[in-house]
């Protein structure tokens, strides 16, 4: 069974298609760069499986089963947008994380404050935007899901400690589970991905173990913008 | 999960509140405090107490209710929404925990409102004054129901307001015009719809109409919050 299973999904904003009849499977075990330029859909296919968006059609499957409280319990998403609670520091929304997720691992998450800088009693209002990314990240990489999904991670701190957390991050991440990462800074990540999902205009237009691609991602890339935004 | 998330909600929307609370409070009964002195010094202060306990009542209206608005926007249908709805509870837990934080907090502003007002109008404090009131029974009943009837118009222009963001959020575009325009319109459409029927002079039946209205409004828009939004 595949762990992530997409059925002709289709997600209309009026008569604009974000999303143009996506089918695609994310088996387990893998670490998956979805990628594309701006507008490509890329974020409207992330907040689909985290269902913060309607579809229009098609179906989502969450090993085997449609999306409901276990996929939000199994599935890590890490989104760009400032969503934490602003008021509460960084050991208070630790705290929150454990008392709603059962696979959030508290000791480990107070560990990784350590390990990134953060400082623990700081409200996150203060925090400066690498720092709230870097918080951002331990929450969700704390957690033992199945499925990771990081949407443009940690795009305001330097590119060494950007390097650093994120050689963490994929060592430290379960191999069983899969991980969804969107990026604009493909010279550090390209060297992770196994699979390579490129997304234009809403539809697919290539998905590929990276093993198989015969030219570099960035050439693949170029094909499909006159300006080259991703590097 | 409901009680967690009850307790993080009412703790996030009541303790900047419970400055202003206390403040409010402190104020009123410093009024009652300096009674008819004749001291100039605490005719001063009486003033100064009376005038900003008057701003006070009127940051008590206006505050808590726009604090739990936003909260329930903010949490529900804008960035906050990337935590909450990707907590494993369901939407349906989610709108009833946010709904019924909101109602307490207005319930417990409207309180305090209510103890202010009687410390700074009837020169007594609140105490004296509900003890007067117990032993005239028609006047604490009229007043009883006033209360309830300003209480329950607040309340059924917050519900249809929520409504409204509900609807507006279905849509892809202009999100909080449409929330606002959608919530203005049901607000009119319910009130047309109780006027059609009842004369909402200040009695018991149109307060309980009032108060159906917003279960009929929450049972609509949990139902429709529940088969999913469309978060920015």
């Amino acid at each position: 069974m595949e762990l992530l299973e997409i059925n002709h999904l289709t997600k209309k904003y009026g008569s604009f298609k974000a999303l143009d009849d996506v089918n695609l499977k994310i088996a387990k075990g893998k670490i998956i760069g979805l990628l594309g330029m701006n507008g490509a859909g890329k974020t409207t296919l992330l907040k689909l499986i985290n269902e913060l968006l309607i579809p229009t059609s098609g179906e989502i499957l969450f090993k085997g089963k449609k999306l409901g409280i276990e996929s939000k319990n199994d599935i890590a998403y890490l989104s760009d947008k400032e969503y934490l609670d602003e008021n509460m520091n960084a050991v208070q929304i630790l705290k929150f994380y454990n008392d709603f997720y059962k696979n959030f691992n508290y000791k480990k998450a107070l560990k990784y404050l350590d390990e990134f800088d953060i400082e623990k009693n700081k409200k996150i209002y203060k925090m400066s935007k690498g720092m709230k990314d870097k918080l951002k990240l331990v929450l969700v990489i704390s957690r033992s899901a199945s499925l990771y999904i990081i949407d443009e991670p940690l795009t305001a701190i330097d590119p060494i400690t950007r390097e650093y957390i994120l050689d963490i991050v994929f060592k430290k991440i379960d191999k069983n589970s899969s991980l969804i990462v969107t990026t604009h800074l493909l010279n550090e990540m390209e060297k992770v991905f196994d699979e390579i999902i490129v997304l234009d205009k809403g539809k697919v237009v290539l998905n590929k173990e990276v093993k198989d691609l015969k030219t570099s991602i960035k050439s693949i890339l170029r094909r499909y913008s006159n300006v080259l935004e991703t590097v | 999960m409901f009680w967690k998330l009850f307790k993080y909600d009412f703790k996030s929307v009541n303790k900047d509140l419970i400055a202003l609370y206390i403040s409010c409070i402190v104020l009123s009964f410093v009024v009652i405090f300096c009674g008819n002195n004749s001291n100039d010094a605490i005719i001063a202060a009486k003033k100064v107490c009376t005038d900003l306990s008057l701003v006070g009542m009127f940051f008590l209206v206006i505050i808590p209710f726009s604090k739990v608005y936003l909260k329930i926007r903010n949490n529900l249908f804008r960035e906050e929404a990337y935590l909450y709805l990707t907590l494993p509870i369901k939407r349906g837990t989610l709108y009833d925990s946010k709904v019924l934080v909101s109602v307490l907090t207005l319930i417990i502003s409207w309180i305090i409102l209510g103890i202010c007002f009687v410390n700074v109008f009837s020169g007594k404090n609140v105490f004296s004054f509900v003890s007067k009131l117990l032993d005239n029974y028609t006047g604490i009943e009229n007043n009883i129901v006033f209360i309830l009837t300003i209480a329950v118009q607040f309340s059924l222009i917050f519900m249809s307001l929520i409504t409204g963001l509900i609807f507006g959020n279905k849509r892809d575009h202009a999100k909080d015009l449409f929330s606002f325009v959608f919530g203005v319109l049901i607000y009119l459409i319910v009130r047309l719809l109780i006027g059609f029927f009842y004369d909402l002079d200040n009695n018991i039946i149109s307060i309980g109409i009032v108060l159906f209205a917003d279960v009929i409004l929450y049972i609509l828009g949990r139902y429709v919050y529940s088969k999913g939004v469309n978060v920015d």
